[in-house]
């Protein structure tokens, strides 16, 4: 799992943990708006981090959250005690999606619903707020994406629309068991500036077989129209499951329409009618044949008549169904009989009427009256196959509320009506989904269906009428009128409440000023414990005990593998990876090279390599700097690379390593490289270099020249580079951190520059030197080596000594002269100087001292206060026999 | 470039998103003759197409891609 969700996770906890004490906080002091400010500012902060993640579940319902908040903020609705609890749902849901994702890194698509609804009940409040009156019709909640297939709903589906070939094929489909349905798209207007393309998202519909585009509202002359402004609707017929087409449009559920579609809609016979209905003969012979299940005899008949018929014609058109019909169903005699029948009138099929014919209930006398029972039952039943498709109890619930209607049928005597039911039911269970049984009430028992049930409910009063099972919002808003809330949450179970055992969080947040006192008191433990060899060596020189010298350093081992132990793992604790630094990098090489024209591949390795939290903090600027220069100054556009043989994209790599003790960054670019002639002339233009150094200075070192100070190759200041201080810059804060940096660059192939960091700042290693009778720290990084020189072999050069090693002159210059002592380096019983051959900035100065003593490992101190102002020392340490030692600043005494 | 603006017409070649739109919709105003070739388009942003719907401009090369032509063939008249 990526850290930054990591912490975007356990953020979420905190402040899911900080809400809810402040909903509860809320309840003893309504009116605090402090507290109110609080609350708003926990989901707001909330909803904004998780719209970084792939989340939409999670962010539709935190944005209603703060709406809601926003609106209770202003005074605009009053705070409630249903508001808490639709808050504190919301949350609990909130919470249990990111157990979810954290458990699985994917959020299950069958949440959608839930947390539509849960937005719902959230925006209800506001709007209940708004108009200050309830709505007592119990207006039909949006939380059901799929609407029942009532007749009506498939009657006013364009259907027509679809080509013949196509709905032929969804038919065919249909009939081996897929689902089809109707989609319809409307995206909201400003979409665009959300970076949605919504004719793509339509386009790439799972399982669709056709599309359309219409426009909301006639289109106003040209300079009217705004192009931003998005006017479309998109129409999808697919044949996915609903489960399928639930997850691609999760982001946008309220934009969505989807009706499943029985397939007997889709026999819609079209075309030219050729002087009206005069195939008597026909039909009547057909429906002979079909009557008597003359199968064979059927087709031929349809087979000869359509060879005789112009393809274009209605006929054939219906002919080519019933073709289709009979090869698909043979054993459903109605849907053939249909089509032949509708031959005499030329109207398509009446599907929506009674699709069966045995059904009495709806002819011309309309339904016949029910008992109230009998209709609030029925209603019940349709409330219930209204419910979402996706659950994995459908077919229970199928065959339940089959088995209730079964029962109806029975009561009042309808006993040839459970046939049709039963085959509804059948298709049903084939689709796993209840629009068939819709589809069959909704025939047979027309009216009564349409009527919302809670007015069922008051009509139908005294009745026994069985447990109903609603949807959060139609049930709140009934309970507003009728009296005692009913618990509304009851149905919303996503499995967590608070009394759940509450998993304690794996991470906690702690100030970097504690760590920075944990890692202080370390470093004194580990200084202390340095004193116990002395005092071993004490017990043992001047008391003469050997015996207890010999525990001490005994114990001395012990306290030093713990002491050893607590600062590695102090230093975990300051640990961060380097992706910290580097997550910013793909987003600036992107817009810069997109500025500048140029094509560039970034490639980031060993993002997972980590350093301590001040050294990658470092990091940030310099490496922002020396990136913009490769982009800028060292690829090229795409013309001049393709012109010199290269990819037209050019190549940025960065990579982090660990070596040893430190972290090496390399960036490398395959760009045009320095030219060292270029940056001689332009230093020695700028005044950084004399006319001697401009002579002699070596083309590695020209290349260095672009940190110093006030350099820059380029005449014009960009907004990108040009001041001259970036380069400077990169030197100066890699420095900071003890680290060096080393740039090598070939003209033409490109530039790579390494970076060498300090694993931690906390430990720093350095070699004590005596001198003058006082004792120096040297910083380990900077000391190549130490060597004994014979006197004889130094050498004065106009006042400056020097000697030759393997081969090279190396400059000499005694300590005590470099911090204003004058007293001459001492030399051995053998007339040797000890000389510590350190580096200065890429070259090697020797260093004469009296003697060299110990490395050791210190906390450094910076200096304090007055002695701050003391260039050549960077800090002082305390050492295990309690006397401090003198870091020197080898940069600063030269 | 995805859209490319000619004398006398206007090329959508690939996938076309919906940065030039304002640009399109001055330039139909502008070419009130102006053709519009949509061969080597495969996909267009709806913010170009609801520009294009809006002109009411018969389209001078429809796509070659099949699908995109199903989509658009209902709504875009050809010449």
């Amino acid at each position: 799992m990526n850290p930054l969700l990591e912490q975007f996770l356990s953020e979420s906890r905190e402040s899911l943990q900080g809400i809810g004490e402040k909903l509860m906080q809320l309840e003893q002091e309504p009116e605090s708006s402090e507290l109110m400010i609080e609350l708003f500012r926990l989901v707001h902060t909330l909803k904004g981090n998780s719209g970084l993640f792939d989340l939409p579940e999670l962010t539709r319902v935190l944005h209603a959250g703060e709406d809601l908040m926003d609106a209770v903020r202003n005074g605009r609705v009053a705070y409630s005690q249903i508001l808490a609890d639709r808050l504190l749902d919301a949350m609990d849901f909130v919470g249990m999606l990111c157990d979810e994702f954290e458990a699985k890194e994917r959020i299950d698509p069958k949440h959608i619903n839930i947390s539509v609804s849960l937005a719902e009940a959230l925006r209800q409040l506001m709007v209940d707020g708004r108009e200050n009156t309830v709505d007592a019709d119990g207006q039909a909640p949006e939380t059901i994406p799929v609407e029942p297939a009532e007749d009506t709903t498939c009657r006013l589906l364009q259907l027509s629309a679809l080509p013949e070939a196509t709905r032929m094929e969804a038919y065919r489909a249909a009939v081996n068991g897929a689902p089809l349905y109707w989609l319809a798209y409307r995206p909201s207007e400003d979409c665009f500036f959300q970076g949605d393309d919504p004719f793509y998202q339509a386009r790439q519909t799972p399982g669709i077989l056709w599309g359309s585009i219409a426009a909301r509202k006639p289109w106003p002359k040209l300079s009217e129209l705004d192009p931003y402004q998005c006017v479309l609707d998109f129409t999808v017929f697919s044949t996915a499951s609903i489960a399928e087409l639930e997850e691609y449009y999760r982001y946008v559920p309220d934009q969505m329409t989807i009706v499943p579609v029985s397939r007997q809609f889709l026999i819609l016979p079209q075309g030219d009618p050729n002087g009206g209905p005069v195939y008597e003969d026909f039909v009547t012979e057909a429906l002979a044949l079909h009557s008597a299940g003359n199968t064979a005899g059927l087709t031929r008949a349809v087979n000869s008549m359509l060879e005789l018929s112009n393809p274009d014609l209605w006929l054939s058109s219906a002919l080519r169904w019933l073709l289709l019909a009979i090869e698909l169903e043979p054993d459903n005699c109605v849907v053939a009989e249909k089509i032949l029948c509708s031959l005499r009138t030329l109207t398509p099929p009446a599907w929506h009427e009674n699709a069966i014919s045995d059904n009495r209930l709806a002819s011309e006398s309309g339904p016949a009256p029910l008992s109230p029972e009998v209709v609030s039952l029925i209603a019940a039943q349709r409330e219930i196959l209204s419910l979402p498709d996706n659950v994995g109890w459908i077919t229970g619930r199928l065959k339940a509320a089959t088995a209730s209607l079964s029962g109806c049928l029975h009561a009042m005597g309808m006993l040839e009506s459970v046939a049709s039911l039963d085959a509804a039911l059948e298709d049903a269970l084939a689709q796993g989904a209840a629009a068939p049984l819709l589809l069959w009430l909704g025939c047979k028992f027309k009216g009564i269906v349409e009527t919302p049930l809670s007015q069922l409910q008051q009509t139908a009063t005294g009745t026994t009428s069985p447990p109903i099972l609603q949807t959060q919002t139609s049930q709140s808003d009934q309970s507003a009128i009728t009296g005692p809330p009913i618990r509304t949450d009851s149905e919303i179970k996503f499995g967590r409440r608070a009394e759940d055992a509450y998993a304690g969080p794996k991470s906690i947040k702690v100030d970097q000023a504690k760590i920075d006192r944990l890692m202080n008191l370390i470093g004194e433990i580990v200084v202390a414990k340095n004193g116990l060899p002395y005092l071993a060596g004490r017990a043992e020189t001047v008391f003469g005990v050997r015996e207890l010298s010999r525990e001490i350093k005994a114990q001395y081992a012990v306290i030093n593998r713990i002491a050893e132990e607590m600062q590695d793992s102090i230093m975990q604790v300051r640990m961060m990876p380097v992706s910290f630094v580097f997550q910013r990098f793909p987003r600036l090489v992107r817009d810069t090279s997109n500025k500048l024209g140029k094509e560039v591949n970034l490639i980031l390795e060993g993002e997972e390599t980590e350093a301590d939290k001040n050294v990658i903090e470092s990091l940030g600027d310099p490496l922002v700097h020396i990136i913009r220069n490769s982009l800028d100054h060292g690829i090229e556009t795409p013309e001049i690379r393709c012109t010199l043989g290269k990819p037209a994209a050019g190549t940025i790599i960065i990579r982090a390593t660990q070596e040893s003790d430190r972290v090496i960054i390399e960036i490398r670019d395959d760009g045009k490289g320095i030219d060292p002639d270029v940056i001689k002339r332009k230093a020695y233009e700028k005044g950084i270099i004399d006319q001697e150094r401009l002579e002699r200075i070596s083309d590695q070192e020209a290349v260095n020249l672009v940190f110093a100070a006030g350099f820059s190759t380029s005449d014009v200041v960009s907004d990108l580079s040009g001041r001259g201080v970036g380069m400077d810059v990169v030197r100066t804060a890699v420095e900071k951190v003890n680290g060096t940096l080393n740039l090598e660059s070939e003209k033409g192939k490109g530039t790579r520059i390494r970076l060498s960091l300090p694993l931690s700042m906390a430990v720093t290693n350095v070699m004590i030197v005596e001198s003058n009778h006082q004792i120096f720290g040297i910083p380990m990084e900077s000391v190549l080596e130490t060597v004994r020189i014979p006197r004889a072999d130094i050498r004065t050069i106009k006042k400056n000594q020097a000697t030759v090693l393997r081969g090279r002159i190396v400059p000499l210059k005694p300590l005590n002269a470099l911090i204003g002592v004058d007293v001459p380096p001492k030399a051995n019983e053998e007339d040797e100087l000890a000389v510590l051959i350190v580096n200065l900035g890429g070259e090697s100065v020797g260093i004469l001292v009296d003697d060299f003593r110990e490395t050791v490992a210190i906390i450094l101190k910076p200096m304090t206060g007055i002695l701050a102002s003391l260039p050549a020392y960077s800090g002082s340490a305390l050492l295990g026999d309690g006397s401090v030692l003198m870091v020197l600043d080898i940069k600063e005494i030269f | 470039m995805a859209i490319t603006f000619k004398k006398d017409r206007v090329v959508f070649s690939e996938m076309v998103d919906g940065e030039d739109a304002e640009r399109l919709l001055e330039w139909l105003q502008k070419h009130p003759k102006g053709k519009i070739d949509l061969a080597a388009c495969t996909h267009l942003h709806p913010a170009h197409l609801q520009v294009l719907l809006a002109a009411q401009r018969p389209i001078f090369t429809q796509p070659k891609d099949q699908l995109l032509f199903d989509w658009i063939a209902s709504t875009l008249q050809p010449v």
